[in-house]
């Protein structure tokens, strides 16, 4: 039983300190290679600096370059993207 | 005509020019390198490129005849493998079939491995498989796509170094077998004794060409030559002590952790002498060019680039940059940048697109991680990048406003050499035909009328912001965005109550210091305020930032900067160079935009319903 009790503590405490996402749909406008090799991205419809690993460059620049909409999934504070789409 | 194609590249390169991931260091590979070079099609029987499997499964033995060498030779199945062994005078060849049709792995005269071009192959007395040799360049094997250069608009003169040969000699194996990794090593299917044997002998001359060419890749010294013939000896840096994640990275993904950091002989250019420092990924296998650096007291020195990189131990170059600096002088990356850079920099416009390419300050900080720069050489070439770039923050650059196809207002610096040429002057700024056409809608924002009626005194401009704050709609303690939704909210319900609002925006680099919050670009609404003796003045309405309203230049002073200078003020919409050119933007527009890429059709309910969206959005993840 305190077994039980500690996993449920040890959960809801992760999933509380745990970030939350938003989905968003933006164009790209512009990707560069910061000293971390993350890309910093500058996004048509959001003010903010967001960052993308290397794995979505291909993704990214797709909207880069057809001026396609991307669908980003993103961490809500630290805006750093956890999936990338273009249709 | 060539103005507008100017143009174009002028405002393409900030959608595009970053966006390029191959880059690395200097000069990128032409692309299609050792890829699959399908599209060229096939003449004769097999036109066409469409990917085709030939059957051959019914046959224990084939014969194949390579290149234009009409001499066949007999294969027979290893039954375990479906691999056909081909004797060929001791240098075994082995055939399989793969998803163009087959490959081949042999020796070439060096006794080397390679694919092999199949032209001709019969099973049970049927050709299977009849093509001309392929040209020299056009290096695909028989269907099998390997190798070569895969782009057939790529000039296949290349000179050999150390550093091709590796990934041609072991990537030919790799890709013949499937192996490469110790997992996938493993997993090889084995077959006959006699066909392991052939599989051995060129997995030891892949161990071979590893051992060799690590060993001269590790080397600490190298000599350099440099494109103007002179040679310097290069010694590289000690390495520092690799943080914890580095050494996690180490010892259980089998990173390879090389300081790429040298440090070389001085030079001496027009009698004058500079401190020299090499950046090289002497990683077997890289695309890494290598860069050279010159330094002295006054910064960054004259450009050189290397030539050709030569280990001790092999009179075949490490690198041989050749070829590229003789059919393309820079990187793709420094063209773009070089072409967005006014021509009054004259001889710093190259050093400046050198230095400017974002790829320089990855490699500066990879190297300053695991080398030991106890003599500052990483750390003055930062400095020298700095005292470079800021020569752009004093330029005097033109401002040039365009409506793109799809009604998109978009704000450039541009050469003033140039900018008449792109089009029509209006209040000091240059306007495309599609703006200048539009310029009813739009000059209210590109210059927001300065005779104002409708001021407001210090107190109510405190009351206005009090009532933003406390507006439970908008999500105030959601700081990383949404700054164009509130301002475009707060703007509307104070005009509701008959306060004059523009906006204001900053465009830069910009971070909010102690917060971890970084802009591209920030807005919030205006008031103007009079006070007694009949002064006015714009005051900032932002709850995001501050407890009360503040004029544009505290609003301004909060944000701090990346860039070589503070801010100066533009039209709107801001020229989205901005940081590019080392300076941040401020611009004043009426209330009407949206963002700072507004689309100019763009309906007043949709501009509301997209302000509550984001808010909506924001709301839910906004901490408690």
């Amino acid at each position: 039983m305190k077994t039980l009790i500690a996993l449920i503590l040890i959960f809801s405490t992760t999933t509380a300190f745990a970030e939350k996402s938003l989905e968003i749909k933006t164009h790209v406008v512009k990707m560069a290679m910061d000293g971390n090799n993350m890309y910093r991205l500058e996004l048509r419809e959001f003010a903010a600096v967001y960052h993308a690993d290397e794995k979505f460059a291909p993704c990214l620049q797709t909207s880069i370059k057809e001026k396609k909409q991307a669908m980003l999934k993103v961490t809500a504070q630290s805006l750093v993207v956890l999936e990338c789409k273009v249709n | 005509m060539k103005v507008i194609l100017i143009l174009s590249f002028f405002i393409s390169f900030h959608s595009t020019s970053f966006a390029q991931t191959e880059t690395a260091m200097g000069m990128g590979y032409p692309s299609g390198f050792g890829g699959f070079g399908s599209g060229m099609g096939f003449p004769g029987t097999y036109s066409g490129s469409a990917p085709k499997t030939f059957d051959v499964s019914g046959s224990p033995d084939i014969s194949i005849q390579i290149g234009d060498n009409k001499k066949s030779i007999s294969c027979s199945l290893d039954a375990a493998t479906k691999i056909y062994v081909c004797p060929n005078s001791g240098d075994t060849i082995l055939v399989k079939p793969s998803t163009y049709g087959f490959s081949a792995l042999g020796r070439d005269e060096k006794k080397a491995a390679t694919l092999l071009n199949l032209s001709h192959i019969e099973a049970a007395g049927k050709i299977v498989y009849d093509i001309p040799p392929m040209p020299p360049g056009f290096g695909m094997g028989m269907g099998g796509g390997y190798g070569g250069y895969g782009d057939g608009s790529v000039k296949p003169n290349l000179t050999k170094d150390l550093n091709l040969d590796f990934r041609t000699r072991v990537s030919n194996i790799d890709e013949f077998f499937g192996t490469g990794s110790p997992l996938r090593d493993e997993r090889r299917k084995k077959g006959s004794a006699d066909y392991e044997k052939v599989v051995q002998s060129f997995m030891d001359e892949k161990q071979n060409i590893q051992d060799v060419i690590k060993k001269i890749f590790n080397e600490k010294n190298y000599s350099v030559e440099l494109d103007d013939g002179q040679k310097v000896n290069c010694e590289r840096s000690s390495m520092r002590e690799l943080n914890e994640q580095q050494k996690y990275y180490r010892d259980h993904m089998s990173v390879n952790f090389k300081c790429g950091a040298f440090k070389c002989d001085p030079i001496k250019v027009d009698g004058k002498e500079y401190q020299v420092t090499m950046l090289y990924d002497s990683t077997p296998g890289s695309f890494a060019s290598g860069s050279i650096h010159l330094m002295d007291n006054d910064g960054i020195g004259p450009e050189k680039s290397i030539k050709k990189i030569f280990a001790s131990q092999s009179a075949t170059p490490l690198l041989d940059n050749s070829y590229y600096l003789e059919n393309a002088n820079k990187s793709f990356n420094s063209n773009y940048i070089s072409n967005m850079l006014p021509a009054s920099l004259k001889q710093d416009r190259d050093k400046i697109s050198k230095y400017k390419d974002p790829s320089f300050e990855q490699l500066i900080a990879y190297n300053k991680s695991i080398c030991d720069d106890s003599d500052k050489a990483l750390d003055n070439l930062l400095e020298g990048k700095k005292k470079l770039v800021s020569k752009l923050a004093n330029l005097e650059m033109a401002q040039f406003i365009q409506v793109l196809g799809g009604g998109s207002l978009v704000g450039q610096y541009v050469d003033p050499t140039l900018a008449p040429q792109l089009g029509c002057l209006y209040q000091g700024v240059y306007l495309n035909e599609e703006a200048a056409r539009n310029l009813d809608r739009l000059k209210k924002n590109i210059h927001p009328d300065d005779h104002v009626e409708q001021t407001i005194s210090l107190e109510r401009a405190t009351e206005l912001f009090n009532q933003a704050a406390g507006m439970k709609d908008i999500a105030w303690k959601y700081k990383p965005d949404g700054c164009y939704a509130r301002a475009h909210l707060m703007a509307r319900r104070f005009e509701a109550q008959g306060v004059r609002v523009d906006k204001v925006w900053i465009k830069g680099d910009l971070y909010v210091p102690g917060t971890g919050i970084e802009w591209n670009f920030h807005v919030a609404p205006i008031v103007y305020v009079e006070d007694d003796k009949g002064n006015v003045q714009k005051m900032v309405i932002d709850p995001s930032l501050f407890e009360k309203p503040v004029t544009v230049e505290e609003w301004d002073h909060k944000m701090a900067k990346k860039t070589a200078k503070g801010s100066v003020v533009a039209a709107f919409p801001f020229p989205e160079n901005s940081a590019f050119m080392e300076r941040s933007t401020l611009s004043f527009s009426s209330s009407d935009p949206y963002l700072p890429r507004d689309n100019i059709n763009m309906s007043e309910a949709d501009k509301m319903e997209q302000a509550n969206d984001t808010m909506s959005m924001y709301k839910a993840v906004e901490p408690k």
